[in-house]
């Protein structure tokens, strides 16, 4: 229905997907070494972490500990 | 009431406390601690910084504003850890970690320079604990860095081995509120190398899917393969990409069906493992002999779905461990006689006869005889039961007592061989228990597997002789006969069941528990900690004392976290000559010279008047009488004094809870201790009841119930109910905090969500009709499969939207399912 | 109970040892980045208003070329995109990689460069796209030497970032890194294969890709654009400062982690649902439309867990500004992304292409979701570089309540007008003809719409100077730290057991294997692929289509530079209501010479692929010159500046020989005749004007527009003469006639 849709002009989907695929596979080399060092081990500290003032003066934050077990439970 | 009033300064905080004791206006009593926000009855410390519970939140309080750490409760709740338990510690707890093979147990690496260590902390619960403890280097100088692991409850100290040590680093970390756990065992959980491969397994799954199905869709969009030359070199990437899926992502299926063969035994991973080889052969041959696109797309989803239930049944509650030996309850080492006085000594070297000196609080860790003198000991690790027994020279007092005071005590017999360690040493701790769902599976499996090859050489004989017809509807066959919608729903299912109890009080070791807890028939009760929590008592009788002298009594009683007392303080039913006196109590003024000896009783002198309350013994010393009978608490105001009789106080809740169960179940009471108030009990158990039980008795009568295949549910708390948990096709621990030590179970359950147990029994049981629906469910899918199958109507593209879809609709309607049914039929 | 804390006098001091590095935030990078943002943001937002305005009143503005619709609409696009947006991501990064790392920036005199060339980048786009010099391909307008400056500057944005998170203090890198970093790999990647050209002057290129590789080539880059510079860093900015400004973790960090990787795995591949119905081949339409259907599952799991961190704390919601534009933000993002995959479904696409919807879809994304996200950002962060509390919370909450109307007051007319007139567009008499034949009467409907979505603009706009004077006083009342003191202990290579390195990945042979076996696919497929395929393009399917003539080539230029392309499209659909209104619907065929590709993506006015003698050379002589004398009413600009300038020819060999070099079949030699050939051709159509009474000289640029107007589409018509380079010769040789 489109018309001839010519080969030629296809092509250039061949770089796309090496470009594309390029692209992937690098994610997927950092996908390996993050699981590989660790990265995920502990997905409950991290996000409770990142929420501790930068320095000592800072205030620290509050999130309930129920809450935070909770989540740590559900999932 | 003692209110102390501590001026002082920051350096003064950090040593040791001031002795001051200058009376201040009572405030109010609901006030809650600056430091952990417990409320402030009891004990109450009235400072220049605010309000404490007890000197050990003061003092920490203290430290950290000297670190200008006060961040630290920039929280809505005090993020504290309450200091009030520090009262009972002793002081020279972390000496044995100058030994440097106990030291070695918390250390993970040591080059001399650098060393590691982990630490277990079950009180770590919120950001400002981790925020805290990651800045511990600002108080241990040879510590370089610390990582907090919440999900563990572990702390990873990286140290300077030559600048501080193990034992200093635990004494910091408990200065600051963090006792870090010094038991033998510490929680374990899945080891992360697991995890991790089953991570990347399912991420590479995951990935090559994607990407499979980016070079599968043009060939279904376009209808037939696509011109210049696109075909091949998609199809050719399609098996690149697959290669580490089959390879390293199914391995684990693969390797488990195998072993199943070789030892001649049926799992679900052998038919699954079958679907995947054929569904991969077939592809590569339609694919080199350019006969379609094959089904790698399928193939590639199949496996990134059935990882992913696998991570279900990998769920695991890291912080708590539920395979404790007794081993985990004793000490590490005990302090021994030897020349030149007292020296730490591992257990393993503990040998009969050597005198074991130990301090108050410190654990029993072999059976051994009282040398000389009195002493008090509790059972409430072995029995729950909270209260203290006198001792006098030569008693006997059993592995697992709790020193109530200092005492020297004569080893009898090894470790190992002491009446704990027998529990253990039954074949029951050794084998792993036998699940239900692992039989469930070897069944399916079985029949599945007969199933699909049998249709498989009826469909290839129906194509006959059409060879190539026949070998592609044999194949096809195999392909959907696979049980992927079978494997996968279990898992998922009990996994969202399991962190959804979990989310509620009751945490189980593993998912395929929930099956279990679907078909117990008996439920066996142990009554003290269980029943009834060992902690609190009220009075049943009392008798003796005029109104004034018991309101006297009682506002003493205030003075003390005893059970006793604090049943005395509590009681609102002995009101004497009708009047209550509960309020005039607290209103009078704090007593002087309050004496509490341990074990033995309270004195002190209110409103000018002596008063005491303890053992016979005590009391007769404190007012000159003479003793009354032993088995009662005897009380004495003045001139007057009379007796009272406690009981255990049942969880609340629980008695419906139990009267509830006993509708459609046997209910058994097992208790190691005497027959006490009797009668209440026979209400629910009726001639159901068991008292005077030793471990072993307990673990014989679970046995005996379970007799005829009829699953038991055994709940307790003890290290006694150890046996009988592990005997019960499900053993669940009664525990106050989840953090405190259970025995080895397959769950723990905290003391006041027992009320729900019935709950929780109706939600496992709803668990397993809704696996039950999705097999039927997965099975119809697997008959459409068949038909198209078996009429050579399977292409890539069907079994491209019949595999994920079936896939998705199992995952959805399996934690959907549960967590629609968690929220109407469980409590909140 | 008298000792309480055990050993207290071991080192229990709080004191600082000597291994614990004290280092500082720079936070002087984040301020002129904060400004920056605020200060491109109020120009993309003024520039945006007055195109706005041009449609409501065409004559606003009028004579002045550089200010006209077709040369601002680029600016207010890249202003928007790369000024406001980019500088609002490099803010979040700045600001947020610093404190999650533990560390300062790796280099502050990178961060400088980084600061100063992307604002040159910004000021050169400025000046350039007014003044016409673009390549017209959406997003990508700029030219090659500000495309090279561009990759410069990006590279060192993604040095100085990698070597900040290789040097971190925390093990563990929070999931907002994994977003920054995905952003700068990816979009380096897109705007290198986007940017591929061929110079022609300093200011003058063709694009390598001819006609419906350009295209796809293009949208392949517009959708990543879209998905990697204003999707993926904003969401890293919102998985770190909802959290922060909440004061709450993030409702499930897994998710998040899940929501990362889906979600580069899946984006790269949805880039040809631009191109529905379109030339492209079904197969990859398709592709196109199911990738991006699958998108919604990631988006959606973003948003939702955005959004569910912040329940509990919807008190604090209503009165903390910055979670205010957090949750209008999330809460656009998770619409549109929605939206969009709808919009990829073939049907929906067909009415909604081109039209007014697509242009609110974008603005559901840019005004709610960055300008929401890159506002709370900004009353985040200021306040806390100056060490104070925001000057006023009224003010923020008047520009909360005028942006969020603003939003409704743009969006929801231009929902109408697109609705609207591809509903006119597509309506047909009983006796089965067009019941709108005239494009004219469709637009004509859209007046008052247009009016709202100005008005709609104008708040926004109101809303965002007063953030800027409230954020000014801010800074005023406050006093700037520029380097926030902090410490922490570095990470140390202890080889803690279980915890393993490359080495062991390495040994788990299947992961190795595959991932040798994938890098080496895609490597070669790209060394094997990449020659052919530009050059295999650039072979013609249909005989009769010729090159362009000199003339038509610098017609076609000028074309470009007037971005008439911005309002005219060139793609006729294969639907019986384009057909029917436009002519022949188009083939991948007919577009093997354009390079660029002019497809178009809006239809302001009507499409142009087959307008080549569809109108005599006066009336198109006289529609530029003043629209309203041909189309009463239309709301095109006039383009009198044509009429005087005297055409520049003085590129046309360098031209030539450029497109030979791409493939065009130009024959050898054939640019020193090119210039002979423009002018007689050129005379041609002058003399032909001037006969028919519209005395005209042939040394305009009308003239050479007009005949490439009238050159468009028209190949087909032709009959097919012997192939090859002579034929094209021929062609060329008797162009004028």
């Amino acid at each position: 229905m489109v018309g001839p849709a010519d080969a030629a002009g296809m092509s250039v989907i061949v770089l796309l997907i090496a470009a594309g695929g390029l692209v992937a596979g690098g994610f997927l080399c950092a996908f390996v070494w993050a699981v590989q060092t660790g990265q995920f081990d502990d997905t409950c500290t991290p996000p409770l972490r990142m929420l501790g003032g930068d320095d000592p003066r800072d205030a620290t934050p509050s999130p309930s500990p129920e809450r935070h077990l909770h989540d740590h439970a559900d999932r | 009431m003692q209110i102390v009033e501590t001026v002082q300064t920051r350096a003064a905080s950090t040593s040791t406390l001031p002795s001051t004791a200058v009376s201040a206006p009572v405030v109010d009593p609901g006030a809650s601690c600056r430091h952990c926000g417990l409320k402030c009855d009891g004990g109450l410390v009235w400072s220049a910084e605010g309000i404490f519970c007890c000197h050990g939140c003061e003092a920490v309080f203290g430290l950290l504003q000297a670190g200008h750490l006060a961040g630290y409760y920039a929280s809505e709740t005090p993020p504290g850890v309450s200091q009030k338990y520090r009262a009972t510690l002793d002081a020279n707890r972390f000496t044995p970690l100058d030994d440097p093979a106990i030291a070695g147990r918390f250390v993970e690496f040591d080059d001399g320079r650098m060393a590691v260590a982990t630490f277990s902390i079950p009180t770590i619960h919120c950001a400002s604990c981790v925020w805290l403890l990651e800045q511990f280097w600002r108080f241990d100088a040879g510590t370089t860095r610390t990582e907090v692991n919440l999900q563990r409850r572990a702390v990873r100290v990286e140290y300077r081995p030559v600048e501080t040590s193990v034992r200093r680093i635990a004494e910091h970390l408990s200065s600051l509120g963090y006792e870090p756990v010094m038991a033998a065992e510490t929680p374990g959980g899945t080891v992360p190398s697991l995890r991790r491969r089953l991570h990347l397994q399912i991420g590479i799954a995951g990935f090559a899917f994607g990407n499979i199905m980016l070079f599968s869709v043009p060939r279904y969009a376009n209808g037939a393969p696509l011109a210049d030359g696109f075909q091949s070199l998609f199809d050719a990437l399609n098996v690149v990409l697959v290669l580490p899926v089959l390879l390293f992502s199914a391995s684990d299926y693969f390797r488990i069906a195998w072993h199943a063969l070789r030892r001649r035994t049926m799992a679900l991973e052998v038919p699954v493992a079958l679907g995947l080889v054929v569904l991969f052969s077939r592809s590569l041959a339609d694919i080199a002999s350019g006969r379609g696109p094959g089904f790698l797309d399928s193939f590639a989803g199949l496996v990134f779905f059935l990882l992913i239930g696998r991570l279900f049944q990998q769920k695991a509650f890291d912080s708590l461990a539920f395979d404790r030996t007794y081993r985990s309850f004793l000490p590490l080492s005990v302090r021994t006689e030897r020349a030149g006085g007292a020296v730490p000594t591992p257990l393993e070297q503990l040998q009969p006869g050597d005198r074991m000196v130990l301090r108050r609080h410190e654990i029993v860790p072999a059976d051994a005889v009282l040398v000389e003198g009195h002493a008090t000991v509790d059972y409430r690790f072995i029995t729950g039961e909270e209260a203290a027994i006198l001792l006098r020279a030569g008693d006997t007092v059993r592995a697992g007592g709790r020193a109530g005071c200092a005492m020297r005590l004569q080893v009898v017999r090894p470790v190992s061989q002491s009446q704990l360690a027998s529990l253990w040493a039954n074949p029951l701790f050794g084998a792993p228990k036998a699940r239900w769902m692992a039989d469930i599976a070897a069944r399916f499996g079985a029949w599945f597997t007969v199933a699909a090859i049998g249709l498989a050489i009826a469909g290839a004989a129906a194509w006959w002789p059409d060879a190539a017809a026949s070998a592609s509807v044999a194949t096809a066959v195999l392909i959907v006969a696979c049980p992927c919608a079978l494997t996968l729903s279990a898992p998922i299912t009990l996994g969202t069941a399991m962190g959804l109890l979990g989310s509620r009080g009751l945490y189980l070791k593993q998912p395929a528990v929930v099956l279990d807890l679907s078909r117990i028939a008996t439920v066996i009760f142990d009554k003290t900690g269980t029943l009834t929590s060992g902690r609190t008592r009220s009075v049943a009788e009392a008798d003796g004392l005029s109104d004034r002298a018991w309101t006297l009594v009682r506002r003493l009683a205030l003075e003390s976290t005893h059970p006793v007392s604090a049943a005395i303080a509590a009681d609102r039913d002995h009101v004497l000559e009708g009047v209550e006196n509960g309020a005039i109590a607290a209103a009078l003024p704090g007593p002087e010279d309050v004496r509490e000896i341990p074990g033995q009783g309270l004195s002190g002198t209110v409103a000018g008047v002596r008063v005491a309350i303890g053992s016979a013994a005590f009391v007769a010393a404190a007012t000159g009488r003479p003793p009354g009978r032993a088995d009662r608490t005897w009380v004495a105001a003045g001139d007057e004094w009379g007796w009272v009789r406690l009981a255990e106080a049942s969880r609340p809740g629980v008695e419906d809870a139990a009267g509830e169960l006993a509708d459609d179940r046997r209910l058994f009471l097992v208790s190691g201790d005497v027959d006490t108030d009797h009668a209440r009990w026979s209400r629910l158990f009726g001639s159901n009841m068991r008292f005077m039980q030793s471990p072993e008795d307990k673990l014989a009568f679970v046995a005996a119930v379970q007799q005829g295949g009829r699953p038991a549910l055994m709940l307790g708390d003890g290290l006694n109910d150890a046996g009988a948990l592990a005997a019960a096709a499900v053993g669940i621990a009664v525990s106050d905090d989840s953090a405190c030590m259970v025995p080895a179970c397959d769950g723990i359950i905290s003391g006041d969500r027992l009320a729900d147990l019935p709950a929780f029994l109706r939600f496992a049981r709803r668990a397993r009709h809704l696996v039950i629906a999705c097999f039927t469910i997965s099975i119809a899918y697997n008959v459409v499969g068949l038909t198209l199958a078996l009429t050579g109507a399977l292409t890539p593209l069907a079994s491209a939207i019949l595999m994920p879809i079936s896939s998705l609709t199992i995952v959805t309607l399996s934690a959907g399912g549960m967590r629609w049914s968690a929220r109407r039929m469980l409590p909140a | 109970m008298t000792t309480l804390i055990v050993e207290s006098d071991h080192g229990l001091i709080p004191h600082v040892p000597t291994h614990v590095e004290t280092f500082s935030y720079d936070n002087a990078v984040v301020r002129l980045f904060a400004i920056a943002t605020a200060g491109w943001g109020i120009v993309a937002f003024l520039v945006g208003l007055i195109v706005a305005l041009k449609l409501v009143f065409p004559e606003l503005l009028g004579g002045i070329g550089p200010l006209s619709y077709g040369r601002l609409r680029p600016l207010h696009t890249n202003a928007a995109i790369f000024a406001f947006g980019g500088n609002a991501i490099f803010v979040a990064v700045y600001y947020s990689l610093q404190r999650l790392c533990k560390a300062r920036m790796y280099s502050d005199r990178l961060s400088a460069i980084h600061f100063w060339g992307w604002q040159l980048i910004i000021v050169l786009a400025a000046i350039t796209l007014p003044l016409g010099f673009t390549t017209s391909k959406e997003y990508a307008e700029l030219e090659w030497p500000i495309d090279l400056l561009i990759t410069g500057v990006w590279l060192v944005f993604g040095w100085n970032m990698l070597a900040t998170v290789i040097r971190r203090r925390e093990r563990h890198m929070y999931v907002s890194i994994w977003f920054y970093l995905a952003t700068f790999i990816t979009i380096a990647l897109l705007h290198v294969v986007n940017s591929l050209e061929l110079p022609v002057s300093l200011l003058k290129s063709y694009s390598m890709y001819a006609g419906v590789q350009d295209a796809l080539v293009q949208w392949w880059y517009g959708h990543n654009a879209v998905a990697f510079f204003l999707t993926t860093p904003f969401l890293g900015a919102m998985y770190y400062f909802i959290p922060k400004a909440a004061n709450r973790p993030v409702f499930s960090y897994r998710l998040s982690i899940v929501h990362f990787w889906s979600l580069i795995f899946l984006y790269i591949w949805a880039g040809p649902h631009h191109l529905l119905y379109t030339a492209l081949p079904d197969w990859a339409q398709s592709l196109g439309t199911v990738f991006s259907i699958m998108l919604i599952a990631p988006s959606w799991g973003g948003m939702v867990n955005g959004l569910l961190t912040l329940r509990g704390a919807w008190d604090r919601v209503r009165e903390d500004p910055v979670l205010k534009f957090m949750v209008v933000g999330v809460t656009a993002y998770g619409m549109a992304t929605f939206e969009g995959p709808m919009l990829s479904l073939k049907n929906v696409n067909a009415l909604t292409h081109y039209t007014d919807y697509i242009i609110a879809h974008v603005h559901v994304g840019a005004l709610a979701w960055n300008g929401g996200l890159a506002f709370a950002m900004l009353y985040y962060i200021v306040p806390r570089i100056y060490g104070t509390k925001l000057f006023s919370l009224r003010l923020a909450n008047l520009h909360f309540w005028l942006a969020t109307l603003g939003i409704l007051f743009y969006v929801i007319p231009l929902y109408v007008a697109g609705i609207t007139q591809s509903l006119m567009w597509q309506e047909w008499t009983p006796e089965g003809s067009l019941r709108y034949p005239n494009f004219l009467e469709t637009v004509v409907r859209l007046a008052p719409m247009y009016a709202l979505r100005a008005v709609g603009g104008t708040l926004y706009l109101a809303g965002a100077a007063i953030a800027v004077y409230n954020l000014y006083r801010t800074a005023r009342q406050g006093v700037f730290e520029p380097g926030e003191e902090a410490s922490a202990v570095p990470l140390q290579r202890l080889v803690a057991p279980g915890g393993s390195s490359w080495h062991r990945v390495l040994e788990s042979r299947p992961v190795q294997f595959s991932l040798l076996t994938l890098g080496t696919v895609f490597v070669g497929g790209v060394v094997e692929f990449v020659p052919t395929a530009l050059i295999r393009s650039n072979v013609p399917t249909i005989a009769s289509v010729t090159p362009y003539t000199p003339l038509e080539v610098e017609g076609r230029d000028l074309y470009i530079r007037e971005g008439c392309v911005g309002c005219h499209s060139q793609m006729i659909r294969p639907i019986r209501a384009e057909t029917a209104r436009y002519g022949d619907y188009s083939k991948a065929g007919e577009f093997v010479y354009d390079h660029p590709f002019l497809w178009g993506s809006k239809r302001t006015g009507p499409d142009l692929h087959r307008v080549g003698g569809k109108y005599p050379d006066a009336w198109h002589f006289v529609h530029m010159q003043q629209p309203s004398a041909t189309s009463p009413n239309s709301i095109m600009p006039a383009y009198q500046w044509m009429y005087v300038d005297a055409l520049d020819t003085s590129h046309i060999e360098g031209k030539i020989i450029t497109l030979r070099r791409l493939g065009v079949p130009y024959p050898e030699g054939y640019e020193r005749r090119a210039e002979a050939d423009l002018r007689v051709q050129a005379a041609g159509i002058a003399d032909g004007l001037t006969r028919g009474g519209v005395p005209a000289r042939g040394d305009r640029e009308i003239i050479a527009l007009i005949a490439y107007l009238q050159r468009l589409g028209t190949d087909l018509g032709k009959v097919p003469a012997a192939a090859g380079a002579e034929a094209a010769a021929h062609t060329i040789g008797s162009g004028g006639q």
